[in-house]
């Protein structure tokens, strides 16, 4: 039964919670930005979710932009189910949708509570074969192209979802203090979300072996290596659209126009005034969903979702406590499918 | 000597010079410490040159904490000086610096 995880799933959303600085967030604060469209966005999730029972687990997975993708919408859904007081039921329903997906597919560590890891062991391999050696020029290349995609998906996707754009898969230990880390950046050219994009580069993957460096993924796609990825890179691949590039001038060139885009992008986020921003908001947080919508036939962006953020200020009902202990059991609360909701009622 | 303690996110040590950017249009060459209230995507081309950064805010899994650790580059955020002021708000243009990403301690070595 998914509802014997819960545990588990709240240690990891715990863990995440605490390491995130909300008060960073841009551009609204999460709490009355998701809040304000919490009734309408559970409405949708229930319907993908309804619609999409005859799936598979793994199927339901495979819709999902990457595994973190999954994670991190199964932790939004607890806390707008609380925002928007909805029943136990319809919150532990949307619960079971998600957890079934992940226990199907990220069986040694679903909820990510340290790890990513959805391949099995001769899949590994398989990504293994054809890595070039590696050393600290070529780490540090890496470490731009990685951060010009990461910066990329930031614009593109949100403060909330970049996820959607980003992902690491690991660490996969591979002997000798070795691990293989694969880094996917599924979708960088949404253009139902930026039509006027161009066409460049859509994704990017970066497979990495490092030595004498350890990762933590946790259930909000974050990575935390400890170590030193740049130095203790031993062997490494890129594929940009599906292809290697031939030669490091190609690389760098796959990162100039990354990162080229990614001022772009964010300049184009600055000019959306404060109706635009929200709209955008909203089609950045269905977008997560998009493939499965469209795998059912529904509506990728129903208009009463834009309607519930349309022509009104963002709601003042909900007040963060200053003390960060009180903060944190907040997030903890309303993370719980099981609990009451922590939040006063949107009038 | 002006030290600023907050949380060291991303290993290693690095000396440079700091520059305090708000987009991509600041004045910034290889290997200046880059100094702001916190990353946005517009930092993107001068992260990739930074031996440092240093901000005002964040944690462990905040963006310049992710990106640092990719780059390799050590990274202080929450940074602040005994008296509360953040690091925008006492490190100045020029100024030389000594970060380190483990200890989370960013010490002034010279004014501009």
């Amino acid at each position: 039964m998914t509802r014997d995880t819960i545990p588990e799933y709240l240690k990891a959303a715990d863990i995440c919670l605490k390491r995130m600085d909300f008060k960073t967030f841009v551009p609204f604060p999460y709490h009355q930005i998701e809040s304000m469209c919490s009734r309408e966005w559970i409405r949708h999730l229930l319907e993908i979710a309804d619609k999409t029972q005859h799936l598979t687990p793994r199927e339901r997975h495979a819709l999902f932009w990457n595994t973190s993708a999954c994670r991190v919408e199964l932790l939004m859904a607890m806390i707008s189910g609380a925002f928007a007081h909805a029943s136990n039921d319809d919150r532990l329903k949307l619960f079971n949708w998600f957890a079934e997906a992940l226990l199907a597919t990220a069986q040694e560590d679903p909820y990510a509570i340290a790890v990513n890891k959805i391949h099995t062991s001769v899949e590994v391999e398989q990504l293994r074969r054809g890595l070039h050696p590696g050393n600290p020029r070529i780490g540090k290349l890496l470490g731009r192209l990685i951060n010009a995609c990461y910066q990329l998906s930031y614009g593109l996707y949100g403060d909330y979802t970049p996820e959607i754009g980003y992902e690491t898969y690991g660490p996969y230990p591979i002997g000798k203090n070795r691990i293989f880390v694969k880094r996917h950046f599924a979708e960088l050219n949404p253009q139902e979300l930026w039509p006027e994009l161009d066409k460049g580069i859509k994704e990017v993957r970066v497979l990495a072996t490092y030595e004498d460096v350890d990762l933590e993924v946790d259930s909000c796609t974050h990575a935390i290596f400890k170590g030193d990825v740049v130095n203790g890179l031993r062997s490494y691949r890129v594929f940009v659209n599906g292809k290697e590039p031939k030669n490091e001038q190609q690389l760098q060139e796959a990162i100039d126009h990354l990162e080229a885009r990614a001022i772009a992008q964010w300049e184009a986020v600055k000019k959306l005034d404060f109706e635009e921003t929200k709209e955008k908001h909203v089609q950045q947080r269905c977008y997560n969903f998009i493939r499965l919508s469209k795998r059912v036939g529904i509506d990728w962006c129903p208009q009463y979702l834009l309607d519930s953020v349309k022509d009104k200020p963002l709601p003042t009902h909900i007040e963060i406590p200053e003390k960060q202990e009180d903060e944190d059991a907040m997030w903890y609360q309303a993370s719980d499918p099981r609990e009451p909701s922590p939040f006063p009622k949107l009038i | 000597m002006t030290t600023l303690t907050g949380q060291g996110t991303s290993q290693g040590t690095a000396t440079g010079k700091c520059r305090l950017v708000e987009d991509h249009t600041a004045a910034f060459s290889e290997g200046d410490i880059l100094v702001t209230r916190i990353t946005n995507p517009g930092m993107v081309t001068l992260m990739g040159k930074a031996a440092a950064i240093v901000c005002d805010i964040g944690g462990l899994t905040s963006h310049p904490s992710i990106v640092s650790r990719e780059l390799g580059i050590p990274c202080v955020v929450s940074a602040k000086d005994a008296a509360g002021k953040p690091a925008t708000a006492v490190l100045k243009d020029g100024m030389r610096v000594k970060v380190d990403g483990e200890a989370g301690i960013v010490e002034v070595l010279d004014d501009a």
